[in-house]
Order: structure tokens, then C-alpha cells, then sequence
């Protein structure tokens, strides 16, 4: 593989398995998956509950690791590193949205979106975080708690939060899959037409097929195995 | 500390997540400084008047006079002496009289230590002398001004002489233990006492040789005296003179500290557990909250170093500000206490010292790190991808281990606060046998109470099953209150025991003075002074002061007659024909008037006394009045009943003999109720006339002494019941913290239970249920629990028959239902007030 084209990747896993032990026997959730995603494109994982999606997707955030195989995000070999380094990596590279918005029900929508930045020791956090929660259409609700909004509402939240980030890589756990289907549409648009903007690649894992064909690459896991691929 | 951290804080507190957290460690610190603040004030206090105790390096002391030659050896062995007499004698200035604490000192007393005089009442122009009054002149102390309405410059009657009020007394160094339930203090010329012919045969007075000197000066007047004392009366032989040394006096006040101090440990430690307990459940309840925030976090890329750094930034601004709040409240709470019980003391108290302070700082620390850090120790090693899978375990550190941690913490609490290993091993082992006898018996009336809601309607059942299903929560709360509102239960209990049954057993015909003090030559014009005033007196009994020196031949040694606590010193004597008034014969038989007295004297013995010092029936005791010694025969044993208020005696010889001797007279009077002008003025006319005929007879009016006692008792109850209000309302804590826990569960029961189509009445009812169970099952526990111990302090310490106290079971239960049912319907309205919808969506 030469040297222009591994830059140009910001995803790789060679050959990830992944299994887990339970009492009685051991279950195997990922097996032998390989897959590459060009910095900038956009990959759907579908297929039916309990095939394995979610559990890819957190391989690939580094938020787990695979029993066997290697994942490369960005330059990292992040197979190869302990929980600290992958921190280190999903700090500058990666963000994320999910299906149950993770918003803290504490914190107002701005402080929702401040904190990740904060954390990171962004000193315009307030001004971006107000800057994204106009882009998804919520100036007017800044100060309100997750709990004073609309699904669609905290989802819209999560999105701004994401992207305020400026992450290299988005990965999106069925952003949709609480939604309804009008406002799961607004949101998917909403989410498209920032990744479209941001230069973000985008990592999602989806039910909805017509969510999936919005993007560059799609991948079918059946039984933790990819079944088909398409783009 | 970082911005972040600071507004993380600021976030979770403004979410109420910290409310308990921050409260429970106020409280604990509030408590702890409260306590040691006045335990390290009044001990100060103490030590203060123990250091200069006695007004001098030694006191020969006792209750007859002091023969010149101890003075005469003292000063040739180069030694400064002083002279003092103490008494109580009724001083009178018009128709206004009181029973003063009199003390005549000579001129060179104080030999160590200041008097602390003013001129007017305001203290801050005082004027330190080294003197004691000028011949013709009294001090006092300034509440006598009010008692008999006088002023400086004013004559007080005093004995036989007028002597002139010049200065008032602010402080003297020997004032004994601080606190001043006797008379106010009068204090005289020794130069005066001959002419105020106060001293008779037979008066009970206190006479003291203080000296002072080097240390090689002093020891060689102990040594002396030893020798000389020895010589004089025998290795066993009787000792009307004793000498004091600031040690001896420093032992009988430890006595008392070491008791106040044992109750303010209990309660300062119960409060710190509870509280503890409090901050245990609610930094659990944080904890869990927080794991969702700690995984995102994480998935956000935070390390779990910097998580845990962040976490710790957070508790030590937490631990530092309540901290600090807490020590104001505690500043604030004592200075209460103090107000209230500032009458006991008789001077202000010194400054508290640095100690109280760093123990409530490390009170705060340790709560922190026993109690709230370990539910919060194991939230960095929370996994990233609980982001995506939730139903990961959340790693947090187990509850067993969480107890073993909180157990630690409390014991070396318990170490710092008493300083003994030995104590606070013992004190632990005793609370938390406490608490798993309250755990036992509450789940045993738990299990009889769920049974009973079977049976009955809808939201009943609801309740009782909710207690029985969350019974671990349930007897976490049990034990809590149970044991707070048993403290307060014997509190109250005790109060009305002391006061309220002792005034119901006085009779409706009890007398109401004592009359002593009355010398022979007096006794019949008295009595006829008595009569025209219609006042009956009962009994008059003859009393002499004398000591035990021998039995059946042989020496008493000074061991043997320590067994026996009422005869150790010199005790009051008595001659009767007629058994007393609730006396009555245990064994042998009471001389019999008529018969031929035989040649050798008989006496009768108070049965518990002849127990201690082990005598019996036929024993021949010598004893020693004012230095002649005789022997008698014991020939019966009495039983006495103490609270009958009439002069009682261990000692009664048949009549004859004590004939030889000079005695004073003593009984009690019943007088025509009057109308009373003060608690100290006695008012029923023969009093008045009495104290100006008769000076040096001493009248005590019983009804002010109840009210004086009354008001002492009321003092101190109402102390221990501010400091137990304190660790009540750490119980309070608890059960909103326990509400707290299973808060989540509860909301989302109900929610559901309504979208089901309950009616509120029945989530209402179902909660009410359940808080009116706790609440009576914690009173029942709490009045049991006060019954026994109030049991067991009336047999034993108080040595009165025990009495049931229905009334403290009412009170114990219907508090316990009403405190528990309004705190927590008050704690459980979000779960009743927001909509359903709402509920269901705050949890998901």
C-alpha cells in the first residue's frame, strides 16, 4: 500500500473479531471484518438487531477493542494502544451522536454543547457552541433543559454538539431511531448537510435503509460478518 | 483548579445533585463543632478555676476549727497562711433575706490567684486585688443586688453585725466546680465573725488553713502534718483535718467532665454517622447520576486521570466550603447553648482554642473520604462504551466495601475525638449493637406489617409492599430515627422523671421549710415564735457533727469507712425516743423508752451504710465528737425513705447519749401557704422574724429549692435537646437521602402506575402508607428503647422506683409519625406533582 493513499484513509480494521464470554459459552459479535473509509466519504452499517452494528461502531470509535485484528484511526493503530491513547485519539479525531441523545439533563442545550470544548480547553466555546445551536435552528432555546425539549429538539442538540467539536471523524449510533419518521428525516438532512459542510467523515449505524443510501458506503453485517457491501 | 472544574461544580449543584451531599457535611461539621466548642470551652473553664482551685498551694481544711499550732508551724516553716470559714447563713437587708454562701477570709487571702472586684454592675471596669474585705465591709456577688434589692454602699444584716456592701465579687479564684446552684456569695472579714456570733457549737462550718510557699517549704508541712496528725490521733485514728492539694481537686471535677464529655461524644458521633450515612446514599445517588456524564466524557476523549482529578477538585471545593459553613453554623449553635445554659456558670468562659476547629475540619475531610469518595472512587474507570451499551455494570465500588470504608472512617473519628483506643472500639462496638438490636426488632414488626396490608385496600397494600420491597432503605431509615428520637425520648423522659414524680410524691401535708442551725438556748423561744405564727413544726432533733473511729475495739480504717460513701467524713448525728417518720425497722428492735437504759449507749443504723461498711446487729462502733470519743452498741437497722423531706439521719443513738455535747437543733416546718415575691425571698412571716431574732439560725424555703433545681434540670435538658435536634435533623438527612435513592424507581412506578390509570389517590395514599408505617414503627422502636434505658437509670442512678411513662410512647410515635410523614410527602411531591408523560421522559 503506498504512502499517498494510506493518508488519504482515515479508517482501516484488518480482520476485527470480536467476541465476549458469558458463563456458559463464548459469543462471537464481530467475526473477521475488514473495512477501509477514505477521510470525507460517509459509511452506513445496517443490518437486523443484534447483528453487531453498534458493537463495530464502538471498535472503530475506539471505545472497545477487538479480540483480534487491528484498527487504524487516522494515523493511529489504535489495536495498539492502551485506553489513555485511545482517549488521546478520540480527543482529536473523533465525535459522536446517539440514539438516546446522552444529553445531560442537568445542563442548559448551550452548556450541553459548551462541554466537550470546555473539556478540551476551547476558549470560544460559548460563541461556537451558540454559532452550531443556530446552525440546527435552536438560538431561540439556548437556555433550555433537555428535559424542556422535544426528541427531535435534543437530537438537533447532539448534532451541533457533535460538529462543534470540529471532529476529523463522526460516528452516529442510529441518530434517527427515536425519532419519528418527519422529524427523523429533519434530523438525518440536518446531519448530512453539516457533514457535507464540516469536511467530517462520517461513520453511521442505521435500521433505515433510506437514512444508509444517503451515503457514500454501505455496509450489510448479518451475524456480526459483513454480508454484502455497497457504494 | 481549573474553570471547568469550578463550573462543573457550579452545573451539579445548581441540578440539586449536591444538595444532600453538601448539607449532610454542614450538618456533620455543624454538630462536631458545636460539640467540641463546648466541651473545649467549658473544660477550659475548669481547668482555669482547678489551677487556682484552692487560693493557695495547700489547704488544711475540715469541719472543726483549726488549732493554732498548724498556723504557728506554718509560719515558722516560712509559709503564708490565710484563714477561711465557709457556711451558709441567711443574710438580710430589711424585710428582703436570702441564703447566702458565706465565706470569712482574712486579709491575706487570696494567696494564689486574683480577685476580680467591680464597683458597679458593668463588668469591663474591673479591679484585680490581692486582698480579701476590710473589717466592717462585705463583697458579694452582683446578683444579690437583685435578690434583696440593695446597692453598694447599702448595710447587710449579717449574724449579729451590719456590715456595708463596698464592692461586688466578678470572680474568686477557689469558687468551686462553676456551678452556682447554692446562695450567692457574701464574702466578710475573717476580723467580723466573733462579733456576728455566726459560729456556735454545733454549726456546720467549713474551716480552712490556706498556705503558700516554696516546694521544699510546702512538703515540709505535709510531712509534719502526717507525723503530727499521726501522733495525735493513731495510724486509724479519726481526722477532722485534711490536707487539700490542687490534685485532689482537679480528680472530683474530672469525674463530672468525663461524664458530660461521654454524652457529647455520643452525640457528636451519632450526628457525624448519621450524617455520614446521609452523604453515603445521596454521593451514591450522585454517583450513578454521574456515570452517564463520565462515559461521555471519556467517548469524548478525557483521560481517566484527568476525570479523576476533576472529581477530586470538586470534592475539595465541596469538603472546603461546607466545611466552613458548617464551622460558622457550629460557632453559632454553641454560643446558643451557651445562652442558654449560661446561668450554670458563674464567670465568662474562656476562648475556645485552636482544637475544636481542626476537629471539624478533619470531621469535614474525614466524612468526605469515608463517606461520599468511595461511591465516587471507581466513576473514572467507568468504560467508554457504556455511551452505546448501557447495560454495562457500572464498576462502582461495592456496598460491602463501601461500609467496611465508612465503618473506618467513623471509628477514626470516634479515636480522634476521645483519644482512647480502648473507648472508641468499645463506644463503636456499643452503637452498632444498638443498631443491629433496632435493625432486628424493626424487621420483625416490618414483616408483621406487610402482612397485615394483605388484607386490606388498595393503596394500603401498595405501601406496606413498597416498605417491605425496599427493606433494606427501610431499615436503614429505621435505625436512624429510631435511635435519634430514643435519645430525645430519655431526654424528655428524664426531665419529668426528675422534676414531675418527685414533686408528685411529695405528700400534700410535706413541710415546707427546714429549720436548723437553732442553738439549744434558742429552742424554746423559737418554738413559741413558731406557734404564734401557726407554722407546725414537726420533729426537733438534736444534731451534732462526730466520726466513726472504731469497731469492736479495733481501729476503722480510713478504707473500710471509704466503702461506706455517707460516713467517710464527718457526719451528722442525732438522738430520737420515737422512730422517725418513714423510718422503719429492717432488723433488731427500737429502744424500748420505758425500760432501765442500760449502761452502755445504743444507736440505730441506716440499713444501706451498715451494709457498706459491714457492720451488723451487736456491733460496737466508737465514735468522735469534737474530740471525745464514746462507744455504742448497734441494736437496730433502719430502712429510709429519702425524698420524704424531713430531717433524716444514717445515725440515730437512743436518748442520753449524746447529752454531754452542745448540739444544734433541726426540723422541718410546715407553714400557711404564702403568697411568693421571688424564687429567693422567703416570705411566710415566721422566716422573717426567725432570721432577725435568731441570725445565726437557717431557714431553706423547699419550694424555692424545687424551682432552683427545676430550673438547673431545665437548663441542661434544654442543652441536650439543641444538641439532639441537631442529630434529629440528621436524620432527616438520611431519609431524604434514602427517598433519594430508590427516587428514580419510585418516579417511574408512579408514572406508570398513572398512566395505568391510578387515581393520585392511591399513589398519595401508597406513599402516605408507607411514611405513617415508618414513622410509627421507628416511634414504637424509639419508646421501647427509651423505656428500658430510662428503666435502668431510675433503678440505678437515680435509685427511685421505675415508672412506666405512657405518655413518652404517644409522644414517641406520634412524632415519629408526624416528622417522617411530612418530611417525606415533602421530599416525594415531584414524584405526586409532575405529569406522568413528563416523568417517563426525565428517566428515559
Amino acid at each position: 500500500m503506498d504512502q499517498a493513499r494510506l493518508t488519504e484513509l482515515i479508517i482501516r480494521a484488518d480482520a476485527v473479531t470480536k467476541r465476549v464470554s458469558t458463563p456458559d459459552h463464548t459469543l462471537t459479535i464481530v467475526r473477521d471484518v475488514s473495512l477501509q473509509v477514505q477521510a470525507g466519504q460517509s459509511l452506513a452499517i445496517i443490518g437486523p438487531s443484534g447483528a453487531g452494528k453498534s458493537t463495530l461502531l464502538g471498535l472503530l470509535a475506539g471505545l472497545d477493542t477487538p479480540s483480534e485484528g487491528d484498527i487504524w484511526l487516522g494515523k493511529h493503530q489504535i489495536t495498539a494502544m492502551n485506553e489513555e491513547g485511545r482517549a488521546a485519539v478520540r480527543a482529536e479525531l473523533v465525535g459522536f451522536v446517539f440514539q438516546t441523545f446522552q444529553l445531560l439533563t442537568s445542563l442548559t442545550a448551550l452548556e450541553n454543547v459548551c462541554l466537550p470544548m470546555e473539556l478540551a480547553g476551547d476558549n470560544q466555546a460559548r460563541q461556537r457552541a451558540t454559532e452550531y445551536l443556530s446552525k440546527v435552528g435552536l438560538a431561540e432555546r439556548l437556555g433550555h433543559y433537555p428535559k424542556q425539549l422535544s426528541g427531535g429538539e435534543q437530537q438537533r442538540v447532539a448534532i451541533a454538539r457533535a460538529f462543534a467539536c470540529r471532529p476529523k471523524v463522526l460516528f452516529a449510533d442510529e441518530p434517527t431511531g427515536n425519532l419519528d419518521q418527519g422529524t427523523g428525516q429533519k434530523v438525518s438532512d440536518l446531519l448530512f448537510e453539516l457533514n457535507h459542510a464540516s469536511d467530517t467523515t462520517l461513520v453511521l449505524v442505521t435500521h433505515e435503509q433510506r437514512l444508509a443510501e444517503r451515503c457514500d458506503d454501505i455496509i450489510v453485517i448479518n451475524d456480526g460478518q459483513v454480508e454484502s457491501r455497497n457504494g | 483548579m481549573s474553570m471547568v472544574d469550578a463550573k462543573l461544580l457550579w452545573r451539579d449543584w445548581r441540578g440539586g445533585q449536591l444538595n444532600l451531599i453538601i448539607t449532610a457535611l454542614v450538618l456533620a461539621v455543624m454538630v462536631v463543632t458545636a460539640v467540641s466548642l463546648l466541651a473545649d470551652r467549658v473544660e477550659r473553664g475548669l481547668n482555669d478555676q482547678i489551677s487556682s482551685f484552692l487560693a493557695a498551694d495547700l489547704s488544711l481544711q475540715g469541719g472543726v476549727a483549726i488549732p493554732n499550732q498548724y498556723e504557728s508551724q506554718a509560719n515558722e516553716l516560712g509559709l503564708e497562711t490565710a484563714r477561711v470559714a465557709r457556711f451558709r447563713s441567711m443574710v438580710f437587708f430589711g424585710d428582703a433575706s436570702h441564703l447566702a454562701s458565706v465565706k470569712a477570709v482574712q486579709n491575706t487571702y487570696p494567696l494564689r490567684g486574683q480577685m476580680e472586684l467591680s464597683g458597679e454592675t458593668q463588668i469591663e471596669r474591673l479591679e484585680r486585688v490581692e486582698h480579701g474585705p476590710p473589717a466592717g465591709e462585705v463583697w458579694v456577688e452582683p446578683r444579690l443586688l437583685n435578690l434583696l434589692n440593695i446597692k453598694l454602699g447599702d448595710e447587710l444584716e449579717v449574724g449579729y453585725s451590719k456590715l456595708r456592701v463596698s464592692r461586688l465579687i466578678s470572680k474568686e479564684p477557689d469558687r468551686g466546680s462553676g456551678f452556682s446552684v447554692a446562695g450567692a456569695r457574701v464574702m466578710m472579714s475573717y476580723e467580723d465573725l466573733p462579733g456576728s456570733q455566726l459560729v456556735r457549737p454545733g454549726s456546720q462550718i467549713f474551716y480552712q488553713l490556706l498556705l503558700a510557699g516554696s516546694e521544699p517549704q510546702i512538703s515540709s508541712f505535709t510531712q509534719w502534718f502526717e507525723q503530727a496528725d499521726i501522733a495525735a490521733n493513731g495510724e486509724d485514728g479519726v481526722r477532722h483535718h485534711r490536707l487539700q492539694t490542687p490534685d485532689n481537686a482537679e480528680e472530683r471535677l474530672s469525674e463530672a467532665l468525663q461524664r458530660g464529655r461521654a454524652f457529647l461524644l455520643l452525640s457528636g458521633t451519632i450526628g457525624v454517622l448519621l450524617a455520614g450515612l446521609a452523604m453515603a446514599l445521596a454521593s451514591h445517588r450522585y454517583a450513578t447520576r454521574l456515570t452517564d456524564q463520565v462515559a461521555l466524557m471519556k467517548a469524548w476523549g478525557q483521560s481517566s486521570a484527568a476525570i479523576r482529578r476533576s472529581h477530586l477538585m470538586r470534592l475539595l471545593m465541596i469538603t472546603v466550603s461546607a466545611t466552613v459553613v458548617g464551622m460558622l453554623l457550629g460557632w453559632a449553635a454553641h454560643y446558643l447553648l451557651l445562652q442558654v445554659a449560661r446561668e450554670l456558670f458563674d464567670a465568662i468562659l474562656p476562648a475556645a482554642g485552636w482544637r475544636p476547629w481542626l476537629v471539624a475540619a478533619i470531621t469535614g475531610m474525614v466524612c468526605v473520604m469515608g463517606f461520599a469518595l468511595p461511591a465516587l472512587w471507581h466513576l473514572p474507570a467507568i468504560a467508554p462504551l457504556r455511551v452505546l451499551r448501557r447495560d454495562l455494570p457500572d464498576d462502582l465500588v461495592s456496598q460491602g466495601k463501601r461500609l467496611i470504608i465508612g465503618i473506618a472512617a467513623l471509628l477514626a473519628l470516634t479515636l480522634w475525638y476521645s483519644g482512647s483506643v480502648v473507648l472508641a472500639l468499645m463506644f463503636l462496638s456499643a452503637l452498632f449493637a444498638l443498631f443491629a438490636i433496632c435493625a432486628i426488632i424493626a424487621l420483625q414488626i416490618l414483616k408483621l406489617v406487610q402482612q397485615f396490608g394483605n388484607w386490606h385496600g388498595s393503596y394500603v397494600r401498595l405501601g406496606l409492599a413498597n416498605l417491605w420491597r425496599r427493606r433494606a432503605q427501610t431499615l436503614v431509615q429505621l435505625v436512624g430515627f429510631s435511635i435519634t428520637l430514643m435519645l430525645l425520648l430519655v431526654v424528655v423522659g428524664l426531665r419529668t422523671q426528675l422534676i414531675g414524680e418527685w414533686q408528685a410524691q411529695l405528700p400534700d401535708d410535706a413541710p415546707s421549710h427546714f429549720l436548723f442551725n437553732v442553738a439549744s438556748d434558742e429552742l424554746e423561744p423559737v418554738k413559741t415564735l413558731l406557734a404564734e405564727q401557726e407554722a407546725q413544726a414537726q420533729h426537733w432533733y438534736p444534731m451534732v457533727r462526730g466520726r466513726l473511729v472504731g469497731l469492736n475495739g479495733e481501729p476503722l480504717t480510713r478504707a473500710r469507712l471509704s466503702r461506706a460513701g455517707g460516713l467517710s467524713r464527718e457526719v451528722s448525728l442525732t438522738q430520737a425516743a420515737l422512730l422517725p417518720e418513714a423510718n422503719e425497722i429492717v432488723a433488731g428492735q427500737w429502744w424500748d423508752n420505758d425500760s432501765q437504759a442500760s449502761e452502755e449507749f445504743q444507736f440505730s443504723m441506716e440499713i444501706d451504710v451498715a451494709n457498706e461498711l459491714g457492720v451488723g446487729l451487736g456491733d460496737v462502733i466508737e465514735f468522735s465528737i469534737g474530740g471525745l470519743t464514746f462507744a455504742a452498741r448497734l441494736t437496730s437497722l433502719r430502712s429510709v425513705d429519702w425524698q420524704n423531706m424531713t430531717p433524716n439521719f444514717f445515725i440515730i443513738f437512743r436518748p442520753g447519749a449524746l447529752d454531754k455535747f452542745a448540739p444544734n437543733w433541726i426540723t422541718s416546718v410546715r407553714a400557711k401557704p404564702q403568697q411568693q415575691s421571688g424564687p429567693f425571698v422567703q416570705s411566710a412571716p415566721f422566716v422573717n422574724q426567725i432570721i432577725q431574732q435568731y441570725p445565726t439560725a437557717v431557714v431553706i424555703e423547699l419550694g424555692a429549692i424545687i424551682k432552683q433545681i427545676r430550673d438547673v434540670i431545665d437548663r441542661v435538658t434544654q442543652g441536650l435537646e439543641m444538641i439532639l435536634l441537631l442529630v434529629l435533623a440528621c436524620g432527616a438527612l438520611v431519609l431524604f437521602a434514602a427517598i433519594g435513592v430508590s427516587f428514580d424507581e419510585r418516579l417511574r412506578e408512579n408514572a406508570v402506575l398513572r398512566t395505568l390509570g391510578s387515581s393520585r389517590k392511591i399513589v398519595v395514599g401508597a406513599l402516605a402508607t408507607e411514611f405513617v408505617a415508618l414513622g410509627a414503627i421507628a416511634g414504637l422502636i424509639a419508646s421501647i428503647g427509651a423505656e428500658i434505658i430510662l428503666y435502668f437509670l431510675q433503678l440505678k442512678v437515680f435509685e427511685m422506683t421505675p415508672l412506666w411513662h405512657p405518655e413518652l410512647w404517644i409522644l414517641g410515635i406520634v412524632s415519629g409519625v408526624v416528622l417522617i410523614t411530612t418530611l417525606g410527602l415533602l421530599r416525594s411531591r415531584e414524584i405526586i406533582t409532575v405529569p406522568p408523560l413528563q416523568s417517563l421522559r426525565q428517566i428515559a
